[in-house]
């Protein structure tokens, strides 16, 4: 693959044109195969997250003017999707109102990646402002200084999950490159953050785990026992990033840690390919789709493959790498309508051809590419922050 | 099949034997392959669904004590766990305390028929007020004079369900054959529903939705297109058999174009089998896993097409049930270990070895048995209530 020609030129256009809402701004991600709109309703991650891919792109990869304007298409609907509360909504009409607002806050996460790119794109104080704004929401809720209705009874379950505190370290990372004037805040956050990891006892000797007891204990049950491996392969090199960026080398060893653990329960031996989702006991999992290929993990996998190659220098990571990249140019690109399929059966063929909904749009597969042209060029990760 | 001798030898020793909880009572339901008990965690939904279940077979198929025995320990489980208020969990530990509580209320009208068909089993008055209390808090649920949050912004996103009309009319269905006292008024409220349907504009001239606005339109959004072919052949005999009980010819006839219009949607020509969901007009469906094949809606199809073929005597209907018992014996049915996979591959491989969780127990499997077997005997639907 040439990632950059391909990122440039099959997978940015396959958003900018069929996606940009030129009515109400924003974006929509409901795209057939073909890049035709089978839903109007608007995703808010996805508000942030193709505010963060077209400002990065605009930032990183080419000064093409499409990228900002659609940016700016996105940023300028992002208050539509903000409660008076500051918390934002999980849906929202094409008009920008509320459907659903859920107590998950990656909504929020994801705009403060958005605007934080979006100010390093365009200089726009008020960008920054935002970016801060939803940070502090999105760190609020991580913290428990704002409260949720919990989903689970805190009374029967206690446990942490891998999901906050990944989106908070991965957040972090994109704000304290951009937000240089509070550095020293968010290397703080940094810092706390990979601490509370390290001692979550989420990374067992088997497994990184979804989730586990409050007191760092596994919960033997189906939830429990669930081993999510893109989720766990996308932990690794955000944790090898953050490795690389502050000079620790016990994060790069744990990313290493994950990889060489995931592998195995990931790795599809027979059709290839990112499983979605396993029992770490081999006890019967949870999900329906636990088998099938979606297009991120094949992503994560890649990133965490390659650059662990890059750091260790172990062929195997090479290989895992390679074949997962042949395996990927054969089942997922779609040659034809361009982008990438989202969602295969266990024997590699297309369950669904829809190119977007409200998971899938223009994320994981443009960082891919993007971070994939950053090493192409010069092997180092550094760059791409 | 020889249904009779395979529900008392096969499906109801599978979860007598392995999923009854002796110590804390309730039952169980994520049993594996084998039967081996993978999660403790208790389903609210099946505590009603098995205690009717049980119930049931001891009322209908055989006065066997084993299951009146295994009846009274949920239905003791069902009335010690459940609030003063009689809302109940979804989700318990395995010794009954609040693990999920959701705001549907599904739990609370399988709690109506499993302790009114065991007030018939046992002949305890206080399982009948129990099942009255049920249906009453059911009722208020479903008015909103208890009310719930929604979970979409009602002023966005107002909806009529086919579950809630669906699920009301059974549960009045169960009552006003076994709580004589009052059955004029659970007939008024099962007529009440049969009318809602008719004019709700769920049933259209392509398929039964799953749901439609408020004034009865068609939403042409992803989840207003979806269909659920294996619930709408479960509405199709609801609607056979309430015309049946109440010699309501319309309700009949509309039973038949439901079923019509649901076959081609449903039946996988190449693989065989009922899929899980689609959309109405052949757009991407929301699902993971609408095409895999899941045990119930083959279960509702059955039942729908003999009742079919008994009713109208299209050779159609008996043709698609042969084929689909032929289907269901070679793909579903473990002949190893007794009891039905639940989730197949869309090319009818086992998807997970799975025999229970929250959502697959002793209910549509037995349910189906017992149906099949009253037809067996006599062939009027009629005996089974």
């Amino acid at each position: 693959m040439n990632y950059r020609n391909d990122l440039i030129e099959k997978i940015l256009p396959f958003w900018l044109e069929d996606a940009i809402d030129k009515k109400y701004g924003g974006i929509m991600t409901c795209l057939d195969e073909e890049g035709n709109l089978y839903g109007e309703e608007k995703s808010v991650w996805f508000q942030g997250r193709a505010l963060w891919t077209f400002s990065k792109a605009y930032n990183l990869i080419d000064k093409n003017p499409k990228y900002l304007e659609a940016a700016k298409c996105i940023y300028d609907f992002l208050p539509k999707c903000t409660d008076t509360d500051g918390r934002m909504f999980f849906t929202v009409t094409r008009d920008g109102r509320e459907i659903q607002k859920r107590r998950y806050f990656f909504s929020e996460c994801f705009a403060a990646i958005g605007c934080a790119e979006y100010y390093q794109a365009t200089g726009d104080k008020g960008a920054l402002a935002n970016a801060r704004k939803y940070f502090d929401v999105f760190y609020e809720c991580c913290k428990g200084v704002r409260k949720n209705t919990p989903k689970y009874n805190p009374e029967t379950v206690k446990t942490v999950g891998l999901s906050p505190i990944m989106m908070l370290l991965s957040t972090n990372q994109v704000l304290r490159e951009v937000d240089t004037e509070n550095r020293a805040r968010y290397e703080k956050i940094g810092c706390e953050t990979l601490e509370s990891f390290m001692k979550s006892g989420l990374l067992t000797e088997r497994a990184l785990m979804e989730s586990v007891s409050t007191d760092g204990k596994f919960v033997d049950t189906p939830t429990g026992r669930i081993v999510n491996p893109g989720h766990s392969m996308e932990m690794a090199w955000f944790i090898m990033l953050e490795g690389i960026m502050t000079g620790n080398k016990e994060a790069i060893y744990t990313g290493k840690h994950i990889i060489d653990i995931t592998l195995p329960l990931g790795l599809d031996k027979k059709y290839g390919g990112f499983i979605s989702f396993t029992d770490v006991d081999g006890k019967p999992p949870v999900q329906l789709e636990w088998d099938m290929k979606l297009w991120w993990p094949q992503c994560e996998a890649m990133i965490a493959s390659r650059l662990a190659y890059i750091l260790f220098g172990d062929e195997k990571y090479n290989a895992v790498y390679e074949e997962l990249k042949e395996y990927v140019s054969k089942y997922f690109v779609d040659d034809k309508h361009g982008e990438w399929y989202g969602y295969l059966h266990y024997d590699n063929t297309v369950s669904n051809t829809l190119k977007g909904n409200i998971f899938k749009g223009p994320f994981h597969i443009p960082r891919f590419y993007m971070i994939m042209a950053v090493l192409d060029e010069c092997g180092d990760i550094k760059k791409y922050m | 099949m020889n249904f009779k001798k395979d529900l008392i030898e096969n499906i109801l020793p599978f979860w007598l034997d392995n999923a009854i909880d002796n110590e804390e009572g309730g039952i169980f339901t994520c049993l594996d392959r084998e039967g081996n008990v993978y999660g403790e965690e208790k389903s609210g939904w099946f505590q009603g669904r098995a205690l009717w279940t049980f119930s049931k077979a001891y009322n209908l198929i055989d006065k066997n004590p084993k299951y009146l025995d295994a009846a009274k320990r949920i239905y003791d489980f069902l009335i010690r766990t459940s609030a003063p208020d009689g809302r109940m969990a979804f989700l318990m530990t395995r010794n009954g305390r609040v693990i999920q509580q959701r705001r549907y209320f599904g739990a609370e009208k399988f709690a109506v028929m499993g302790c009114a068909e065991y007030y018939k089993a046992s002949g305890d008055k206080t399982a009948l007020l129990n099942a009255r209390k049920y249906f009453n808090l059911v009722c208020d649920l479903h008015t909103g004079k208890y009310p719930t949050t929604p979970k979409y912004n009602p002023e966005t996103r107002k909806t009529y369900g086919l579950s809630e009309v669906m699920s009301m009319l059974w549960t009045a269905q169960v009552m006003r054959a076994i709580d004589t006292e009052y059955s004029e008024r659970y007939a008024g409220i099962c007529k009440a529903c049969v009318d809602s349907f008719l004019t709700s504009g769920l049933l259209t001239d392509k398929a039964l939705l799953e749901s439609v606005s408020v004034e009865g339109e068609f939403r042409d959004t992803p989840d207003g297109r979806i269909v659920n072919p294996g619930h709408s052949l479960e509405m199709a005999w609801f609607m056979m058999m309430e015309g049946a009980l109440t010699d309501n010819r319309e309700a009949i006839e509309i039973a038949k174009k439901i079923i019509d219009i649901t076959l081609p949607l449903g039946l996988d020509k190449k693989h065989g089998g009922i899929i899980a969901f689609t959309d109405a007009d052949g757009k991407p469906p929301m699902q993971l896993e609408w095409d895999m094949k899941l045990w119930w809606p083959q279960c509702e199809t059955l039942i729908a097409m003999r009742l079919a073929y008994i009713m109208f005597g299209d050779e159609k209907y008996k043709k698609i049930y042969e084929e689909l018992l032929k289907y269901v014996e070679k793909h579903f049915v473990d002949k190893e270990h007794g009891e039905w996979y639940g989730y197949l591959h869309y090319d009818n491989t086992v998807a997970n070895t799975l025999k229970g969780n929250v959502f697959k127990g002793p209910f549509h499997i037995p349910r189906f048995y017992m149906i099949m077997t009253v037809l067996d005997e006599c062939g009027d639907i009629t005996k089974y209530m």
